[in-house]
């Protein structure tokens, strides 16, 4: 369930928090992995977080389609048993607007997600049997496409091929990025939806820029890019991705439209909250 | 044609040559079953259908039904299933590969609410508790019962669809992959393949099959009939091996051009095989009455070729435009099968000309006492003859009987039954036919109409007066007893609404308010539920599904289309939301109703085309019209019989009106040039006189061509397609009441008719000669 966590966040999870600073010695490509999870973790201990986003779809029919939504973000604390918590708050479009996704995820256990329908008024718990294969908050993308970047070193072994560079638009101006090109296999036994992979992993902000998931017989299924960075809290952070599923040719594109700190009261995060929540409390 | 006979080695190498090169390319021939191919591009159910494959992905699915003795809730079958499933879905080009334990279902309570696969996380249950709950959960869902498990619990099903972009080849290998991995897993369980994709492959088993039984039959049963014919091992050999060489050099040109063996052109050998014999048997018969003057071996060859070239060339070009003319016809296949028959003929021609006097030249000449000499004053030849005289006589009784005859089957030309689908073509004795009964039986048909339709405004689909519209024809659809069962995203947001309620079924409904049913829509994808084809991204529009059953007759399919698109329209069409039919289903209609259009087309062209040869050929337009009138009469019977007799008219017996006009053409051309010859040559013409020696001569050829050809077709019979089955005891009938018109009918005709009118044109007595013996007479 933590995959949820980190895939709504993909955008600040990425690179929320600024890297650290990294050792340039011959690193392998374990060793990049274990150091991106441990950036992960940094962002979240960072504090609360809000953010507002859109996501724009394009569907395997050619029609289009937009989201937009805030992400209240609060994260736990392992040593006291305090939980992860997440929720949604949908902006657009305007016949879902004011739903909202609740998820609580104890640092042991299962996690629990609610959804509250404004246009009855009601919050019902979802279950669900399994986290892989769910499209994210809607989108064409699942969980493990968009949040599976946070913790690679969980289910993935890693081989470090040639660096190279990747162009991304930093802060307005368009930059040549130094990556380790790194080539990802599925741990054995690891329960994923993509046995291999590819990623470009920026050097200096240990992001994957790029990154190519390959299906079971080897076809290229989902490319997933990093098409902006903005200055965040002296750090560089994602706030333009694409992700294209190159079989079915769905695509979304997630802009990160406003991004802040804040303290969040643990009390919002309960379903009996949700009837009355107004995200605007919480500027 | 004296270099040929002075050189025939040569001829011989150059003959041997191409044929080798021909061969070489015969193993790389393909074969294609997809009806949809059958049709031309541009279609517009065709287009329908590929427009429906870009919006909603493949519009065809395929199952594979386990059947068990009890039950299908074991874990034993559960694994095989589950085995099965993982294994097909990893076959690149596989798309939504679903089964009772992956198939999504909706579960609701006061609290909560679930949208997951069937069986948790998609796996096998363990414990016998898992495994009842599982049962329950399973026989509970609306989606599941009858749709992936049988109601009696004792059939299950794993449905996939392939990626529509494949081709045929790729389509085919992953039929055959997919047919052995399911064998694997047969028994105690029974496995059953059902879908466009396996008909193909049996369908084509079934043609390979036919081509190396029919193949050899028609052989056999050639060389008796030549035996018959000349009793000497030349009369055999030269005739077949012409004929064998010929099939050679089509089937390597098929296969050089890139064309596939169909259900059409894979009697195109078996054709060339009772048809190419006939060039053969009228040059080597030539060839005994020209040996039998006494001449030196390399005169008796020339000569023989120089009074034969003109009749091979001249029947041999009216087959030809006989065939031809199906480029008319707007089915691929059969153009294919017309262009390819008459390439066979060409080349069965250029042999005849070529590859036969060379042979005749190397051979020593046969004893001076012909069978010619002795055939002719034969049983058959003294039977012909009183058949003449008999026809002159009753000329008038044989017109009016023919009249009749052709009456009465025109009355019954409309009620034909038209077929295209290929499982009738295949024949209800196949693996696919029992398959389809088990479909009907267990899971409501493998058949499926998909309807799409189409609001034209983004959401369009979430408004509720539409679902309720929605909800409306699926009420209606199920009333059809044909239609098992339906399923839209009506259902979808129902299941929703009423999940959401607690399980409750007061709230399988269309909720009123809008934005609830974009909610439940909403919170049903966002637990990882798949519209699937039910709804585009953009809600704008997606598809209705039907489950058909009990139909194995496209009439019927179109008779149930006509009633659910006046549906649509009423309810759907006249208020703005564009509906219809776009499936498979309407291609097989289209296919249906260009059948009847095609096959006046072809038929019109093949008249016009052979009259027109004969009539310039003969230099008489009443020559090619009295020619034409044999073909005419045995069309109108061919047709009469099979409407009376309930033979469909499908994509092969709807060509026995070219191939007959194309075949038959040569029986009156024989019979008008032998006539006209006779006249001719008579001191006192006498018009019965002169049928009486035309049928003592080339009545007898025309039987022995009619028999052949007519048992050439015949071995069709023994095609284990059905549909070829048809064709081969129709063709082979409409062959001998061809030959039987041609001798009735002309003789009657030529005697009713003032014979000065017919014998203008070449070969007939000229009105100059006409005029010198009237001059000698009034002397």
């Amino acid at each position: 369930m933590r995959k949820l966590v980190r895939g709504a966040a993909v955008f600040g999870a990425c690179a929320l928090l600024g890297a650290m600073a990294i050792a340039q010695g011959e690193l392998t490509g374990n060793d990049i992995l274990d150091q991106m999870r441990e950036k992960g973790v940094l962002f979240l201990q960072g504090g609360d977080l809000i953010f507002q986003a859109r996501f724009d779809l394009v569907f395997a029919d050619g029609t289009l389609g937009q989201n937009e939504f805030k992400i209240f973000i609060s994260e736990g604390d392992e040593a006291t048993g305090e939980p992860d918590r997440l929720l949604i708050y949908y902006l657009a479009p305007e016949d879902i607007a004011g739903t909202i996704f609740l998820s609580v995820i104890p640092p042991e256990g299962d996690a629990r997600m609610w959804l509250y329908l404004p246009a009855l008024g009601l919050v019902k718990e979802l279950i669900s049997e399994s986290e892989q294969g769910q499209s994210f908050a809607g989108t064409a993308l699942t969980y493990e496409q968009i949040g599976g970047a946070v913790d690679y070193s969980a289910d993935y072994t890693a081989t470090r091929l040639a660096d190279s560079t990747v162009s991304v638009t930093v802060d307005g101006a368009s930059s040549e990025r130094p990556v380790y090109v790194l080539e990802i296999s599925a741990k054995p036994g690891a329960t994923v939806d993509y046995p291999k992979g590819k990623l470009w992993v920026d050097v200096e902000e240990l992001t994957p820029v790029r990154s190519e998931f390959y299906d079971k017989t080897g076809r290229l299924e989902i490319v997933l890019e990093i098409l902006r960075l903005e200055t965040f809290e002296d750090n560089l952070v994602p706030t333009l991705l694409k992700a294209c599923n190159q079989k079915d040719k769905t695509c979304t594109t997630i802009e990160v439209l406003e991004k802040e700190r804040a303290t969040l009261p643990a009390e919002i995060f309960t379903p009996a909250a949700l009837p009355t929540f107004t995200p605007e409390a919480y500027r | 044609m004296g270099w040929i006979v002075d050189h025939p080695w040569w001829v011989i190498v150059l003959v041997g040559a191409i044929t080798l090169l021909f061969a070489a390319f015969i193993p790389g021939i393909k074969t294609e079953q997809d009806f949809r191919e059958y049709l031309p591009e541009d279609d517009p159910a065709v287009r329908a259908l590929e427009q429906a494959e870009e919006r909603y992905g493949a519009q065809i699915f395929s199952i594979i039904a386990f059947e068990a003795d009890d039950t299908v809730f074991k874990a034993s079958t559960l694994e095989k299933i589950k085995d099965l499933e993982d294994r097909i879905a990893e076959i690149p080009g596989v798309e939504e590969v679903q089964s009772p334990l992956t198939a999504q279902i909706i579960t609701g309570t006061e609290a909560a609410i679930t949208v997951g696969p069937a069986a948790p996380g998609g796996r096998v249950p363990e414990s016998p508790e898992d495994l009842a709950a599982y049962r329950d959960r399973v026989m509970g869902s609306r989606q599941l019962r009858g749709m992936f498990v049988s109601e009696d619990g004792r059939a299950a099903a794993i449905m996939f669809k392939l990626d529509p972009r494949l081709s045929t080849v790729e389509t085919e290998e992953i039929a055959r992959k997919v047919e052995a991995m399911a064998r694997e897993y047969e028994g105690p369980e029974k496995i059953y393949l059902a879908g466009g994709m396996f008909e193909a492959l049996e369908a084509q088993r079934m043609m390979m099959r036919d081509l190396q039984v029919l193949l050899p039959i028609a052989i056999v049963m050639v060389a008796v009939v030549l035996y018959l014919s000349f009793r000497s091992l030349r009369g055999v050999v030269i005739p077949l091996l012409v004929v064998c060489l010929g099939v050679i050099w089509t089937v390597g040109a098929m296969a050089v051009a890139g064309i596939p063996f169909t259900v059409i052109s894979i009697i195109i050998p078996v054709i060339l095989l009772a048809m190419g014999t006939a060039d053969g048997i009228h040059i080597v018969n030539r060839y005994y009455e020209v040996a039998a003057r006494g001449r030196p071996k390399r005169e008796v060859v020339v000569a023989t070729m120089d009074e034969m070239t003109s009749p091979v060339v001249m029947t041999s070009l009216t087959t030809i435009a006989g065939f031809l003319s199906l480029l008319a016809s707007f089915l691929v296949p059969q153009r294919q099968f017309g262009v390819f028959t008459a390439v066979g003929m060409g080349a069965l021609l250029l042999l005849s000309l070529t590859l036969v006097p060379a042979l005749l030249s190397l051979l020593r000449l046969p004893a001076t006492k012909t069978k010619e000499q002795q055939l002719e004053q034969g049983l058959l030849a003294r039977g012909l003859a009183r058949l003449g005289s008999g026809v002159v006589r009753h000329r008038a009784w044989v017109l009016a009987i023919a009249v009749v005859l052709v009456a009465i089957s025109l009355v019954g030309v409309p009620r034909l039954r038209l077929e295209t689908e290929l499982s009738q073509y295949i024949g209800e004795d196949s693996p696919i036919a029992q398959t389809m009964e088990v479909m009907d039986d267990r899971f409501g048909g493998a058949m499926q109409l998909a309807i799409e339709i189409d609001t034209g405004r983004r959401d369009g689909l979430k408004d509720p007066e539409v679902l309720a519209k929605i909800v409306a024809l699926q009420e209606y659809l199920e009333e059809e007893p044909a239609i098992s069962t339906t399923s839209s995203i009506a259902d979808m947001v129902r299941e929703m609404n009423q999940k959401f309620h607690g399980d409750d079924p007061a709230y399988y409904v269309i909720p009123e308010d809008g934005r609830l049913v974009s909610q439940l829509l909403f919170l049903f994808t966002f637990q990882g539920g798949s519209l699937g084809s039910m709804a585009l991204g953009d809600f704008s529009a997606g598809e209705v599904f039907a489950r058909v059953k009990g139909i194995d007759s496209t009439q019927e399919i179109e008779e149930l289309m006509k009633r659910v698109q006046a549906y649509l329209d009423g309810n759907f069409n006249a208020h703005g939301i564009r509906a219809q039919e776009v499936g498979i289903a309407q291609v097989s209609i289209s296919l249906l109703n260009r059948l009847v259009a095609s096959q006046a087309t072809s038929l019109g062209t093949s008249m016009v085309a052979v009259w027109a040869i004969v009539a310039l050929l003969m230099r008489s337009l009443l020559a090619g019209l009295i020619s034409l009138i044999p073909l005419v009469i045995t069309v109108a019977l061919n047709f009469g019989f099979m409407a009376y007799t309930s033979r469909p008219l499908d994509i092969a017996t709807m060509m026995i009106g070219s191939i007959v006009i194309g075949v038959g053409i040569d029986y009156a051309i024989h019979f008008q040039s032998r006539f006209r010859l006779e006249y001719a040559r008579a001191r006192n013409p006498n018009p019965a006189q002169s049928i009486e020696q035309t049928m003592r001569t080339s009545g007898r050829g025309i039987v022995y061509n009619a028999v052949t050809v007519g048992l050439g077709f015949a071995v069709l019979v023994f095609s284990t397609l059905k549909g070829t089955a048809i064709f081969g005891s129709l063709i082979a009938t409409a062959m001998g009441l061809s030959a039987l018109a041609a001798l009735t009918v002309i003789p009657a005709l030529l005697a009713t008719l003032r014979p000065q009118a017919v014998l203008r044109g070449e070969g007939g007595p000229k009105r100059s000669d006409q005029k010198k013996k009237d001059k000698e007479k009034r002397r």
